[in-house]
């Protein structure tokens, strides 16, 4: 055990304190299973700068988890396989680092937490001991002053009296206290980037309120970059600074928070956006999109979601899928007529 | 959880007493139908009825209930609960008129020496076996664990048993003991037919791992399901996310949950390889309780089957109990209020 200790992060080969502390490039995850071959992600590119929040957005199985699981290096292998792509952080491809280097990256650079805080933290130690785990792991801390810094964290995550909760279990937390020992834990080693995969979906909408404030709190404190995954288009109006919407496997807009919201220029994101409730058209019917992602076996060809959009033509139903169009600048789109999705109300 | 325990240990009472009145009621019925087993110690000879019935009164055979059929011969059995309970008096064996207690003392030693093996020799290559091939799932290595144990769990006890005692103790034996360099603890003391009192240990090791064999397939396959079930878990993912060694992932947060059903199991199992001693210690002739429960049971000794069934009873009890407070110390979800 003494390696976690000794391997320097200076030594990673390639590292440039000015590159972004995450990049993904063209990132490709396949799933070999008996019933064939899933792309669950096919090319996802994005980057986080440093402070900036990226929201990864889409409906359940159109890849985000992966992507996310793919960059901490945690997939599930087999049956799930990274093909291609890079994952650069400040500059290193951590897809060509050994083992033991990718684990230096996991949670000391880039740390993640997860949805369901009950199921992700173990059921049988003490929330203080999987806190204090990280310090002397990572850092070869006593027991003793790790129990002192696992303290800390929990006041930082503001549960109160943590000198007497750090020696309780996980089922004697409440639902948004676990999610805050989970961020505790994921801050324990003051990464550059977290990931927050669906952070608030197991909870109730007041505790979710809270515990986006506090991640976002934590977030500008510390200057870090937040990659939060979520199918939840309120959470990421109010924290997000750039969208990427992703539909099976693959990023099918990119663009700042303000333009996705002021003008959609995917079919999908608008279709999207028109399925939030509205307090200004109660008593109307909520506009839903119509059919289901497809399975990921079987993915139409061309455009992916041409079989449940309005705008499609003949082009849309025949292969290469629409590459992402170039709309403004600073912002991408996947349609062949991102034009006409962006000026139609 | 100290609670918890008093009403446990009371619990024990009518356990107890009811297991010693189904002994109770059971020699009672072997002697009412098969006879006074007091005359099976004049051999062929017929003893003079004057000293076959004053040695019956004395070694507590007389109640005349015992010569009604189906009499449940409820004063016979508070007057041996009385015995039992305020003079600690088990009675005695035909025989050699021994104390029941010293019986038990003396063959105590033996079984305990075998449930120690058989239990150790479980647990350890059980679990190990079962992590492997939990770990490995759908390899090699898997399916020769599920294979192999299979045909371990197949096979009866006594028919390990015997086929061990012939093809190891006796036909590898003679090929071991041929050899002079191997020394005589291997040759003639583990690898033996039958218990030596030469090596009271040695000549344990085999059937310790008779005893332990069905109990360790079972362990382990219950090892790999749970060890395959707890890997694909969410704070294993969470704990691999923290950047944690392979070795810590599996070893702490992996297999200190796949152990709790384990435990469970071998607690339980501690009451199964009683029972399984009785058979294992009457094939390799071990002095130990069980082969005392037999030979006594054949000849109709009623105050030593009650006396030494119920201390095993009791045995059993409390390893069941000590079972029960690891499971909470091993899983802090479960409290015993």
């Amino acid at each position: 055990m003494s390696t976690d200790v000794n391997v320097k992060m200076d030594a990673l080969p390639g590292l440039d304190p000015n590159a972004l502390p995450l990049q993904v490039k063209n990132l490709q995850v396949e799933f070999r299973t008996r019933n064939g071959i899933a792309r669950a992600v096919n090319g996802v590119s994005f980057d986080v700068r440093a402070g900036e929040t990226r929201a990864i957005l889409g409906e359940s199985g159109c890849g985000k988890s992966v992507t996310a699981q793919a960059i901490m290096g945690i997939l599930d292998s087999p049956p799930g396989f990274v093909t291609g792509g890079e994952i650069l952080y400040r500059g290193v491809d951590l897809l060509k680092l050994s083992e033991a280097e990718r684990r230096k990256v996991r949670a000391n650079k880039i740390a993640m937490i997860f949805q369901d805080a009950l199921s992700a933290l173990n059921p049988v130690f003490t929330v203080g001991f999987q806190l204090a785990e990280m310090f002397r792991k990572h850092r070869g801390m006593s027991r003793q002053d790790s129990k002192a810094r696992a303290i800390e964290l929990l006041d930082l995550v503001k549960i109160p009296a943590a000198k007497q909760r750090v020696n309780e279990y996980p089922h004697q937390f409440s639902g948004g206290m676990r999610q805050r020992v989970m961020i505790a834990m994921a801050l324990a080693l003051d990464p550059e980037v977290l990931i927050a995969d669906e952070p608030t979906t197991a909870l109730d909408v007041t505790v979710q309120a809270q515990i986006m404030a506090l991640l976002a709190e934590l977030q500008r404190e510390r200057n870090m970059g937040l990659v939060l995954i979520t199918h939840d288009m309120g959470v990421v109006a109010d924290v997000a600074d750039r969208i990427s919407v992703m539909y099976a496997g693959r990023v099918i807009e990119e663009a700042g928070v303000d333009d996705i919201y002021a003008s959609p220029a995917h079919p999908y994101t608008k279709g999207l956006l028109e399925s939030i409730p509205r307090l200004d058209l109660k008593g109307q019917e909520l506009s839903a999109i119509k059919g289901l992602p497809p399975a990921l076996t079987n993915i139409p060809p061309g455009c992916a979601f041409n079989p449940r959009c309005r705008y499609a033509q003949d082009v849309c139903r025949k292969d290469p899928a629409p590459p992402l169009f170039q709309v403004t600048p600073s912002r991408t789109a996947a349609c062949h007529f991102w034009k006409e999705v962006k000026d139609d109300e | 959880m100290g609670r918890y325990v008093i009403r446990r240990l009371l619990q024990f009472i009518p356990t107890v007493l009811g297991t010693m009145f189904l002994l109770h009621y059971l020699t009672s019925l072997a002697i009412q139908f098969s006879g006074n087993p007091v005359r099976a110690l004049f051999g062929d000879r017929t003893p003079p009825p004057a000293l076959l019935e004053a040695l019956t009164e004395r070694l507590g055979y007389g109640d005349a209930c015992l010569d009604q059929r189906g009499n449940p011969c409820f004063g016979l059995f508070f007057d041996r609960l009385q015995a039992i309970f305020l003079h600690f008096d088990f009675g005695v064996n035909l025989r050699q008129q021994l104390p029941v207690t010293q019986l038990v003392a003396d063959a105590l030693p033996f079984t305990l020496k075998l449930l120690v093996i058989a239990i150790l020799f479980e647990a350890v290559i059980g679990i190990a076996a079962g992590v492997w091939a939990g770990l490995r799932g759908g390899s090699f290595a898997d399916y020769a664990v599920k294979i192999s144990t299979v045909f371990v769990i197949s096979v009866p006890i006594f028919v390990l048993g015997l086929v061990v005692r012939e093809f190891v103790g006796v036909k590898f034996g003679n090929v071991l003991r041929a050899q002079d360099w191997i020394p005589d603890v291997i040759s003639v003391g583990v690898v033996t037919p039958g218990f030596k009192a030469d090596y009271p240990f040695a000549s344990l090791i085999i059937p310790g791992m008779v005893l332990g064999a069905v109990s360790l397939a079972t362990t382990a396959r219950l090892t790999r399901t749970s060890i395959m079930e707890n890997i694909r878990a969410d704070y294993v993912r969470t704990a691999r996310a923290k950047g944690l060694s392979n070795r810590r992932v599996i070893g702490v947060h992996t297999l200190r949950n796949s152990l709790i059903p384990v435990i469970t199991f071998l607690g339980v199992d501690i009451g199964a390889a009683m029972a399984g001693a009785v058979v294992t210690e009457t094939i390799f002739n071990v002095p130990g309780i069980g082969r005392l429960v037999t030979l006594s049971a054949r000849s109709g000794e009623a105050p030593v089957v009650i006396g030494v069934v119920t201390m095993l009873v009791l045995v059993v009890l409390l390893a069941n109990l000590l079972v029960d407070i690891l499971y909470a110390v091993l899983d802090p979800r479960i409290r015993y209020e």
